[in-house]
């Protein structure tokens, strides 16, 4: 069953640093946190970050006789994966960590926006960044450019496993980003992590409640078992 | 898939280099790969490629994967021929190792010929003594366990930021390791022999003019063309 738009709706009201701390919490997870990978959109609220179900696209260094075999018009393998996005869907582009290379541009990028995906992500570099911003995508990658990725990466294989920023990303999994950046996490445990993640959050507010009543130092309040005490999930 | 015995055998007696500059030639850079270098000095490694990727791990992920004996590893190093070279995409992580004494035994059985990965081999003065040639990163005495994982066999992967496809050349020596696409490999053995017969040419006549290399390097199609003329042809 694939991860509901409610379940998503969730996501974007909590800090994407509370979804790290849950999904490390939960041992196995991790890496979970992608680097070298920085917001081009910002937020307005505190309820419209990125979160979305994971489609995604594996690039490799270019070769001629593989660029014969897949460059093949429509069915691309990067319009196979965009193409493959629609509403609450986060296109996931592994570019090998190659910070500087282009994943897409004004033109490749079109479908996204038409297709009406929630966000982009990339290890990779945006082109024509100032023509991007404006189609109402979520953008989160290494870089932005002025040349073309051809030199460097080459598009291979859509909805398969891939790396981004150093964390494996699998087709459906929760990606979640804000001006922190951008956090994975594995489909099977999307909603023990959200229900972890917000209950955390409640708990900080009171927290932080305290610490500034009391002018103290925050580890008087900021330590397992005044989370243990005010957590609504042990009770 | 598989690569003739008697192309091996003159792809044995040439230089990387030389093998560098018909692919370039050819059009099919990237084919040399960075951050990997001989680990077994002196020796010359060419075979077929079989390939295995990794990935960061993942507990999910892992407990598909991780199954014993057909774990993706063992599905890839159980896939090599004899003389098969095992190129592994570790993600070029230099520190984590790709497998160590005991994993690399089944390559060892199965009498692969080398080893090629961007990330790194444990027990390597073990694994060095299995009779296979093997070109790496680095050598570690970490596992690979917190950033890679064994995940797929046999499919296109990157290793040293070049694409390999399972049935390219590996053509690997001190210089290091390029990879030859499967569809030129006799059209670029067929253009290293003759250069590297016309270069030796060319250094004699440099010799004996006691000139400027430039003068007859890089060669044209003259040089070429005299070259011929002087095996009578």
């Amino acid at each position: 069953m694939a991860i509901s738009d409610e379940v998503l709706a969730r996501y974007r009201k909590v800090a994407v640093a509370t979804v790290y701390s849950a999904v490390r919490e939960l041992g196995g997870y991790e890496p979970c946190f992608m680097r070298g990978i920085k917001a081009y959109t910002h937020q307005e609220s505190g309820e419209d970050r990125m979160a979305g179900r994971a489609k995604t696209l594996r690039f490799i260094p270019p070769r001629a006789d593989i660029k014969r075999d897949t460059q093949v018009g429509e069915q691309s393998p990067e319009y196979v994966a965009m193409g493959s996005c629609g509403p609450g869907d986060v296109a996931v582009f592994d570019a090998m960590g190659r910070n500087e290379a282009s994943i897409g541009g004004d033109v490749k990028l079109i479908q996204l926006k038409n297709q009406d995906a929630e966000g982009l992500v990339t290890d990779g570099s945006i082109r024509d960044i100032n023509a991007v911003l404006p189609y109402g995508i979520k953008l989160f990658a290494a870089g932005n450019t002025a040349r073309v990725g051809e030199p460097d990466v080459w598009p291979y294989e859509a909805n398969g496993v891939i790396q981004c920023g150093g964390v494996t990303v699998k087709p459906g999994d929760v990606i979640v980003g804000d001006d922190d950046g951008v956090v994975v996490v594995p489909e099977r445990v999307a909603e023990e992590v959200i229900d972890w993640a917000e209950d955390h959050e409640q708990v900080e507010e009171q927290i932080k409640d305290l610490i500034e009543k009391e002018g103290v130092a925050p580890g008087k309040y900021y330590n397992p078992k005044t989370f243990s005490k005010l957590s609504n999930l042990t009770k | 898939m598989s690569i003739q015995e008697s192309v091996i055998i003159r792809y044995k007696k040439v230089a990387s280099a030389t093998v560098y500059s018909a692919v370039r030639r050819l059009g099919y850079e990237p084919c040399f790969m960075r951050g990997v270098e001989s680990f077994t000095p002196g020796l010359t490694l060419v075979g077929p490629a079989k390939t295995l990727r990794f990935v960061p791990p993942r507990k999910d992920i892992m407990e598909k994967t991780h199954i014993g004996e057909k774990s993706p590893e063992y599905i890839a190093m159980g896939s090599c021929e004899p003389g098969d070279v095992l190129v592994v995409d570790g993600l070029g992580k230099k520190y984590a190792a790709i497998g160590g004494d005991v994993k690399l035994l089944q390559l060892k059985m199965r009498k692969a010929s080398g080893l090629v990965t961007d990330a790194s081999i444990r027990d390597l003065d073990i694994v060095a003594d299995y009779g296979l040639a093997i070109f790496a990163g680095g050598r570690t005495p970490m596992g690979g366990a917190d950033e890679i994982d064994p995940f797929e066999a046999n499919v296109t992967i990157q290793c040293g930021g070049v694409a390999v496809r399972p049935g390219d050349l590996v053509m690997a020596d001190d210089d290091g390791v390029v990879i030859v696409p499967e569809c030129i490999i006799e059209e670029v053995i067929d253009w290293v022999e003759e250069h590297e017969e016309v270069e030796e040419w060319i250094k004699t006549l440099i010799e004996k003019e006691n000139v400027a290399p430039g003068k007859y390097y890089p060669p044209t199609e003259e040089t070429i063309r005299q070259y011929r003329k002087t095996l009578g042809k």
